[in-house]
């Protein structure tokens, strides 16, 4: 078996994060950022008369170029996919699986060195804490396939995203907490991936939207509820997080003008303006902490979905439980000593932890780290360093790289750690 | 010593190399009229006798005294006369005590009996400058070598300092071998020092590094 340097491996790691809406990958050479495509593909249509003017012979089209090949808007659902849904490809979804096949292709071609000593990447990908195992078969096989093709690769792992951003964050014992479109996760770290304490959440900024676009309808902007780039955008800008949700609306409702909720869509001339409705405003932002305060009741009962406890594959995933309580349930899962190390750190990681707090109402709105402290204080868990994760969209694939870079060459593959390198090559 | 004789000796002495010195009597030497003259090398004193110091014995014999008086402070003494007192001087007397002697007429001024060079220790201002400037340059040559050496040092210590870091970056941070399945492992370098410094921030003093180098040792 060919054996390799540690120069050649700073050359030649090479990390792949795929995130549900991008692709970020790259070798290390890249330095502190990779490069980002979305994690999509488009499958033409071959016997359109446009593909074939343009010749255009693949079968799945990914990468930075692929809006130049997209057809008919109306066939863009059925032919424009997304691989992941919640971090998560269906085992049967061959459509999926190609696509993800020509992304990792696409991310090693974009790199392919000419040197001649070259003998292949040593290829971390980086998948979601609730990816099933056959996922791990699969990208190792598409891995082996693709090494027999082009021998662009030496040696594959995988990599649990949580304990990628522990990794990119320096911390060897915390919980990270990772909130997604439209779950979320929480896993203990302590040097390793706690798996039997992970909890998964069937609650995300997918959740986040439909509660913003109740607010809207309540507010006499039904119409805009449809358009997911405007309820995002609502989301964004107009949502709090209350600091307890009670509280705030009586503050909100007692005072209109100072928590009045307006907001300009750019470029547009629609303005939204929740005027005496602007107390919604802190609904947004509890509902992906704590959805149960009772005034959502009364959402789930006009017809809001309600965040269903689920099982997808070998994992549950809960539906109502608050962030805290799915932090202390977690964590209980690990052995008493450890327990203190792990509430120690807690880094937040995803999209949902982005919220305005307005410093004129910073008595009532708060941040997503105070939040979280609040929600474990209620739970009886005091002094947690609550941190946000630095760099959200790179952490996974600059933990992916530490870890290509450091894990021995020869450490072969356990599915019983769940860690090591399948060698592909030589 | 009337100016016009005074002009000429200085005249006969800048002809020689010699250049008057200043503050005279501050470096112990005879007050003007006596003339102090140097070369940068050596000090001459030049005693003008007038005609009364002549024709008094005595006066003459003072003058001499005097004269010998400065000899620790210049390196030649001399007695200027006019050529119509100078068969009334013994050149013996002045040869024995190394004493010059310059006499002067209206056409040239010469030197009749050449003074004698007398060593010392003391120095004058021309003589002493250059002898501090050459000892400063000697001085200035040994710190410029004891830089230099200095900064040969500083860079050999700094090499052997970063060989130093370089072959501790290399060393392995754990155990080469594999007892139980008697394989060599391939040990990965935790980089260190300035090896660390090219690494991207994010992998720079990260203790995952260590950690997960040694994943498969427990094996």
């Amino acid at each position: 078996m060919v054996t390799f340097d540690q120069a050649y491996r700073q050359s030649y790691v090479f990390g792949m994060d795929f995130g549900t809406s991008d692709f970020k990958y790259g070798p290390m050479t890249l330095g502190e950022i990779p490069e980002v495509t979305q994690n999509r593909g488009y499958f033409p249509d071959k016997r359109s008369i446009m593909s074939r003017i343009s010749g255009v012979t693949a079968d799945v089209i990914v990468g930075k170029d692929t809006p130049l090949y997209l057809e008919a808007k109306e066939d863009l659902a059925s032919r424009l996919i997304y691989p992941m849904k919640n971090g998560i490809i269906e085992k049967s979804d061959d459509r999926a699986w190609a696509v993800t096949r020509e992304l990792t292709k696409y991310g090693l071609m974009s790199f392919a060195p000419v040197d001649p000593k070259f003998k292949g990447f040593f290829v971390v990908g980086s998948l979601s804490a609730i990816a099933p195992r056959y996922m791990y078969e699969k990208f190792f096989e598409i891995c082996k396939d693709m090494a027999k093709e082009d021998g662009l690769m030496a040696a594959v792992t995988i990599i649990a995203q949580p304990l990628a951003v522990a990794i990119s964050h320096k911390v060897l014992t915390c919980v990270v907490i990772e909130s997604g479109h439209g779950n979320g996760q929480i896993a203990p770290i302590s040097k390793y991936p706690i798996r039997n304490a992970l909890v998964a959440l069937n609650r995300g900024g997918a959740d986040c939207n439909n509660i913003a676009a109740e607010v809207l309808k309540d507010s006499g902007y039904g119409d805009l509820v449809t358009e997911e780039a405007v309820l995002r955008r609502v989301k964004e800008n107009i949502g709090l997080v209350p600091r307890d949700l009670d509280v705030a609306i009586a503050a909100a409702k007692s005072d209109p003008d100072k928590f009045r909720a307006r907001y300009k869509v750019e470029g547009t001339r629609l303005e939204i303006d929740l005027a005496e409705n602007s107390w919604m405003r802190f609904l947004i932002g509890e509902y992906v902490f704590d959805p149960n305060n009772e005034i959502f009741q009364s959402y789930f009962s006009r017809g809001m979905p309600k965040p269903r406890d689920v099982r997808i594959g070998d994992v549950s995933f809960r539906g109502m439980e608050d962030l805290g309580e799915a932090i202390v349930d977690s964590v209980e899962r690990t052995p008493v000593e450890l327990q203190p190390y792990l509430y120690r750190q807690i880094i937040l990681s995803g999209g949902n932890f982005n919220w305005l707090v307005p410093q004129e109402m910073g008595d009532v709105a708060v941040d997503s780290k105070t939040k979280i402290a609040l929600l474990l204080s209620k739970h009886g868990i005091e002094g947690s360093e609550v941190i946000m994760n630095e760099s959200p969209q790179f952490s996974v694939w600059r933990g992916s790289i530490v870890y290509g870079y450091s894990v021995p060459e020869d450490y072969g593959w356990t599915w019983e750690r769940m860690e090591g390198w399948v060698r592909v090559s030589g | 010593m009337a100016e016009r004789v005074k002009s000429r000796l200085l005249e006969f002495f800048s002809a020689r190399g010699y250049e008057p010195v200043h503050n005279q009597q501050g470096l112990g030497l005879p007050p003007p009229p006596a003339l102090a003259l140097s070369d940068g090398k050596s000090v001459a004193v030049v005693l003008q006798l007038t005609k009364d110091e002549l024709v008094g014995g005595n006066q003459l014999l003072r003058t001499i005294v005097n004269a010998a008086a400065h000899r620790g402070r210049a390196n030649r003494l001399h007695i200027a006369i006019p050529k119509v007192y100078a068969a009334s001087v013994d050149g013996g007397v002045l040869q024995e005590n190394g004493i010059g002697l310059i006499v002067y007429d209206e056409k040239r001024v010469f030197e009749s009996i050449p003074a004698r060079e007398v060593k010392f220790g003391g120095t004058v201002e021309s003589g002493e400058s250059q002898e501090l400037m050459s000892e400063l340059a000697e001085l200035r040559a040994k710190v410029k070598s004891l830089e230099g050496a200095l900064l040969s040092a500083s860079r050999e210590i700094r090499e052997l300092k970063d060989g130093v870091k370089e072959l501790r970056s290399r060393r392995p941070r754990r155990a080469t071998v594999s007892a139980e399945k008697s394989r060599i492992r391939v040990a990965v370098e935790v980089p260190q020092g300035e090896g660390e410094a090219n690494l991207p921030s994010f992998l720079r003093e990260n203790p995952w590094v260590e950690v997960l180098s040694g994943r498969g040792e427990e094996e």
